[in-house]
């Protein structure tokens, strides 16, 4: 049987490995990473497999958002569950752009263990 | 009348700055003043010189003494606009005498209740004192004046003059109630600012704390279910922690902004921070009101 496919976004190295470390092994799911648009855009066939995006919203300064990244992977013909990560506050810009897209859902860091392995095994959670 | 107007908390330097403004103002008043006289038809100005004299003194006194207090200014100011006042009542009296030139009687009197109002002096009652002795001094004028000289004053004065007097100070009221509230309203900007940047300060200091937090809660649920060596472990907790350790850094920038003459000494970190996000969050209440 296949194992889930999962894209990660994140461009904080450590969280990066750390996020991939808890999936692989409380999850069994593989991981697809990425730092950047860059990064998801070299690996666009992968990236199409996935049944799952988590995405950072704020990337490093000057490079473009995880809405960015969304818009790009929507148009490309992505069609699976989307999930936004983000330290930054329901007021920010970003954030609340991100509300609007409707058919994602955004979880403020820090994040439970736990939520983080529902949201994985598509179970309901609230955000 | 209402006298009862706060005054700012700078009433010294204000009243300071009143009396030499005013100084001034009479000067450059009374230079008009001599050389219109002398244009007019050579009459005795004398008067005007003592009191172009007088203001000369003010000015060079506001120089010298900067440091008396606010009560000095202000009688100071007062005393220099009664001997303008006066200097005017015995010029009336010298144009009553010529009759047919008195063509704008008592304009001092007048002048000097607008510009009362228009550039309010300090400390208040000061501008509401000047103005009733513009109104005041004609009206005695007059009672006193000889019979065989009324003539030669308008049959509209003292009403005249006493009319531009009320006005002044309704003017002085007005303009009065208008500076508190400009002063309000720039209270309420800064405040609005300073809470502002505050709250754009909590918001950073949010965003880099959950990056590191989060890390350390999947390193401790990886470290539960025995994923994780306890080296990577240490590695990772390290990392979160010199991210943590970053930022208490850039905050000691903070603390020199403290002014521990209004902050508490000693508090409860938690209790301080709930403290200020119930106030901001009543604020926030009655603005919606």
């Amino acid at each position: 049987m296949r194992k889930t496919s999962i894209l990660v976004l994140d461009d904080c190295e450590d969280l990066l490995e750390l996020t991939v470390c808890f999936i692989e092994k409380l999850c069994g799911c593989t991981v697809v990473t990425a730092r950047s648009l860059a990064d998801v855009q070299r690996q666009l066939e992968t990236v199409l497999t996935c049944e799952l995006a988590i995405l950072d919203i704020n990337l490093d300064e000057g490079q473009p958002n995880g809405i960015d990244v969304y818009n790009w992977m929507r148009a490309n013909g992505f069609q699976a569950r989307i999930v936004f990560l983000t330290g930054h506050a329901r007021t920010y810009p970003l954030v609340t752009e991100a509300e609007r897209l409707g058919d994602v859902k955004i979880f403020s860091k820090p994040l439970p263990a736990s939520t983080l392995i529902k949201i994985v095994q598509n179970e309901p959670v609230e955000p | 009348m209402n006298l009862s107007n706060p005054e700012p908390a700078n009433l010294g330097g204000m009243a300071w700055e009143t009396t030499r403004y005013y100084a001034v103002t009479y000067l450059v008043g009374l230079l008009i003043a001599i050389v219109g006289w002398k244009v007019l038809g050579g009459l005795q100005v004398w008067e005007w010189y003592i009191c172009a004299a007088i203001c000369l003194a003010v000015v060079a006194l506001s120089w010298v003494v900067k440091s008396m207090p606010p009560r000095f200014w202000a009688w100071l100011f007062v005393g220099m606009s009664s001997a303008i006042l006066i200097a005017c009542i015995y010029n009336s009296y010298l144009m009553a005498q010529v009759g047919g030139r008195f063509l704008a009687p008592l304009i001092g009197f007048k002048l000097m209740a607008i510009a009362m109002a228009v550039a309010p002096p300090r400390p208040t009652w000061t501008g509401y004192t000047v103005i009733g002795l513009c109104g005041l001094l004609p009206v005695l004028f007059l009672v006193f004046l000889p019979a065989a000289l009324r003539p030669g004053v308008s049959v509209l004065e003292p009403w005249h003059t006493l009319l531009y007097t009320v006005i002044a100070a309704f003017l002085l009221r007005h303009r009065l109630k208008a500076i508190e509230l400009e002063k309000s309203l720039a209270t309420v900007q800064a405040q609005k600012h300073a809470m502002n940047e505050l709250a754009q300060i909590m918001l950073a200091l949010r965003d880099l704390t959950n990056t590191p937090l989060q890390a350390i809660d999947l390193t401790a649920a990886l470290l539960e279910k025995g994923h994780l060596s306890s080296e990577a472990a240490a590695a990772h907790l390290q990392a979160a922690l010199a991210k943590l350790r970053d930022l208490s850094h850039t905050l000691e920038s903070y603390e020199g902004q403290i002014d521990w003459q209004v902050a508490t000494p000693s508090f409860r970190a938690k209790r301080l921070l709930g403290d200020k996000a119930r106030r901001n969050r009543l604020s926030t209440y009655s603005k919606r009101d």
